[in-house]
């Protein structure tokens, strides 16, 4: 009986043992509805290659504490590593030094053009300012385009300045962007306001969907409906009700599960089929939702869109 | 008693500081620096804007804002004058928001069924009661100071808010539920409108037009009226019963305060339980108004609370301070915040900056007052 369950738990071990454990560390402060539908990717993943899966964030959103969390992640030898890059010279040398060690590391989200450096397999993400600059095309493609303005809630955020940035370089016009706030009740004054010094601007781009729908009542209240175009980023339920309804053009959405899934399952795959790997890094979006598919989009959007 | 009122002379004891005319006395009020500044504020935007910032939406919004700041100030004053800091109310925003919207969308714990929004209020309020009671208790129990502990709450309840969302919601945001304002009185009485009237009239006087030339803004926020009316009652109690009293006794000298046979105790965890009361108001407003809640609602915001009720007038070691102070602080607040979007020429991204050399300026300005009224105390 006793040599049975000694058997019955090395077994155990041993299958705990086998079981890939893999550690996705990102930017988040916690807060951001963003992030729960990339962990519900990563986790569903681990959970059909029968992986383990485990997400770390700091919740004080700073780059140093993120890097401490990539060291100790790495100190507990994990078969894979799914970082975010937002800030590559802060969080570089933790990434470097997990690559050294041997834990084979896919960068997501952010840090395209620092992956490859510091020894990363790949990256899998949506280039920001390939995403503004899409949005950008696709206006000019519906039509003439006056004045815009870029909505920003975190103008400190490089990442999310260069999304504005790419949009107004696709418009070739100069850079037009407010700090809305995080605040939905000042978003929405912030941008009334915006609209009423400035009777020509006739876009407006939302770079998160809180500000989406913030900035929609905004349009509404200054009695610009028809006369100001918004186009947004990133979804949620309720910028799918103005999509439905024409408020909205059109919302990019990168695809956050994607970024996860695709980030384990191929850390996977290297891992068990000899150093399996695509040789390229994979673009997660620009994906359009419009009124042409955000029905189909609903039902999971805030889970798994 | 009413004898001895009768037989005293008409002059007073307090009338030795009743000297000079009314202007004089007008410039020993302690509010009067933080309406100098709020004056010149007003004026400096209006005239960069263009008049922009206080046309009928203009109006509107800054209001809106204002009454959003003066909510949560009024609060903090009334707690900061009994010598206390809450350091929880941007939480305790986001916790309240946080659990009305879950509710409404997830409906009620226990499998009580679908809510209401009356529902959702009313447990959301019992709940965040309970957690300003329980602040309090803890810091009059512990003798603890009200920072750390309000500032272990701050930690602990926006964690909590973010947990909830991610294991009960799988997102931290909730958007998309059906506008409650346009079927139930109750969510209409915080994210509706009111004095509407004011806009009739002033549609009818040839103003508040859009550009087709209909009527343009319908009415104030209702967080504008719940402002008024926290504001009002806060002065009342303040200025006018025995609880005010109280409140100042406990900040000025607990140890005396509690040999007058002040209930200090009491007096301090009651106004822990009207930071989170005014926490709450300030969330069912966001809710109702906009039907959404993410888990950075209120982020920052005691800070703000805070900052206000200094601008108006409030001394950070207590006993000394005034509704009506805090009332201009949050206009100017408010104003600062929100009115430098409506000059094309700044970048709004200055608008820190203004806040910032606005609430130094106005603590200067405070400071000297203060201490010309009270004689250098």
């Amino acid at each position: 009986m006793k040599r049975l369950l000694l058997a019955a738990s090395a077994a155990a071990i041993a299958g705990m043992a086998q079981a890939d454990r893999y550690v996705m560390i990102t930017h988040t402060m916690g807060t951001d509805p963003f992030w729960p539908v990339a962990e519900t990717g990563g986790r569903d993943a681990a959970t059909q290659i029968g992986a383990e899966f485990e997400h770390m964030f700091a919740p004080s959103g700073d780059m140093a504490d993120m890097a401490r969390l990539i060291e100790s992640a790495t100190a507990t030898m994990p078969d894979g590593l799914v970082v975010t890059l937002p800030d590559a010279a802060a969080l570089g040398q933790a990434v470097a030094s997990a690559t050294e060690a041997g834990i084979p590391v896919i960068t997501i989200n952010s840090g395209e053009e620092a992956s490859k450096e510091l020894g990363a397999l790949m990256h899998i993400g949506q280039s920001s300012a390939m995403a503004g600059h899409g949005a950008g095309e696709r206006l000019l493609a519906e039509g003439p385009v006056g004045k815009a303005l870029c909505l920003n809630h975190e103008a400190f955020n490089t990442d999310l300045v260069t999304r504005c940035q790419g949009f107004f370089d696709a418009l070739d016009q100069p850079l037009n962007m407010i700090d809305v706030s995080n605040d939905v009740a000042q978003i929405k004054t912030r941008t009334a306001a915006a609209l009423q010094s400035d009777q020509e601007i006739d876009t407006l781009l939302a770079i998160a969907p809180h500000t989406c729908e913030a900035a929609a009542a905004a349009v509404e209240e200054a009695g610009a409906t028809g006369a100001v175009k918004l186009v947004c980023f990133d979804l949620s339920p309720g910028v799918l009700d103005l999509i439905e309804a024409g408020k909205v053009d059109f919302t990019i959405d990168q695809q956050p599960y994607l970024q996860a899934y695709l980030a384990v399952t191929f850390l996977n795959l290297y891992n068990t089929r000899s150093g399996m790997i695509p040789p390229e890094d994979v673009p997660s979006g620009p994906g359009f939702v419009d009124a042409t598919n955000a029905a189909a989009v609903r039902e999971q959007a805030g889970t798994y869109r | 008693m009413t004898q001895v009122m009768t037989n005293m002379p008409k002059r007073t004891e307090a009338d030795r500081l009743d000297r000079g005319g009314r202007l004089d006395r007008l410039k020993r009020r302690p509010e009067i620096g933080v309406f100098l500044v709020m004056a010149i504020v007003i004026a400096a935007i209006a005239v960069a804007s263009e008049g922009n910032a206080f046309n009928a939406l203009g109006l509107k919004n800054n209001l809106s804002i204002i009454s959003q700041f003066g909510i949560i100030a009024v609060g903090a004053c009334l707690l900061m004058i009994a010598g206390e800091f809450d350091l929880s109310i941007g939480s305790m925003i986001g916790f309240a928001g946080m659990s009305m919207a879950m509710m409404l969308k997830w409906g009620l714990p226990f499998g009580l069924g679908p809510a209401t929004p009356f529902t959702a209020f009313a447990l959301t309020l019992c709940m965040t009661l309970f957690l300003g009671w329980l602040i309090g208790t803890i810091v009059v129990r512990s003798k603890l100071s009200s920072f750390i502990v309000s500032l272990a709450f701050l930690f602990f309840l926006r964690g909590l808010t973010e947990v909830s969302f991610r294991v009960i919601n799988k997102s931290t945001q909730i958007s998309g539920l059906p506008d409650y304002k346009e079927t139930s009185w109750f969510a209409d009485l915080f994210g509706g409108q009111a004095f509407g009237w004011v806009y009739d009239i002033w549609f009818r006087l040839g103003g508040n037009a859009n550009r087709a030339g209909e009527q343009w803004v319908a009415g104030f926020d209702m967080r504008v009226v719940w402002f008024i009316l926290v504001a009002g009652a806060a002065y009342v109690v303040l200025s006018r019963t025995q609880a005010g009293n109280w409140i100042y006794a406990t900040g000025d000298s607990q140890a005396s305060a509690r040999a007058n046979g002040v209930p200090v105790d009491k007096v301090r965890i009651s106004l822990f339980m009207l930071t989170a009361f005014c926490a709450t108001l300030f969330a069912a407003c966001q809710v109702f108004e906009t039907n959404t809640a993410d888990a950075a609602k209120g982020n920052l915001k005691e800070l703000e609370a805070i900052a206000i009720a200094v601008v108006g007038g409030t001394l950070m070691t207590g006993g000394f301070g005034s509704v009506i102070g805090v009332v201009f602080g949050a206009v100017t607040f408010g104003l600062v915040a929100n009115a430098v979007f409506f000059i094309p020429a700044i970048d709004g991204s200055f608008y820190r900056v203004f806040v910032g050399a606005v609430l130094l300026i106005a603590v200067f300005l405070n400071e000297s007052m203060r201490k010309r009224i009270t004689g250098g105390l």
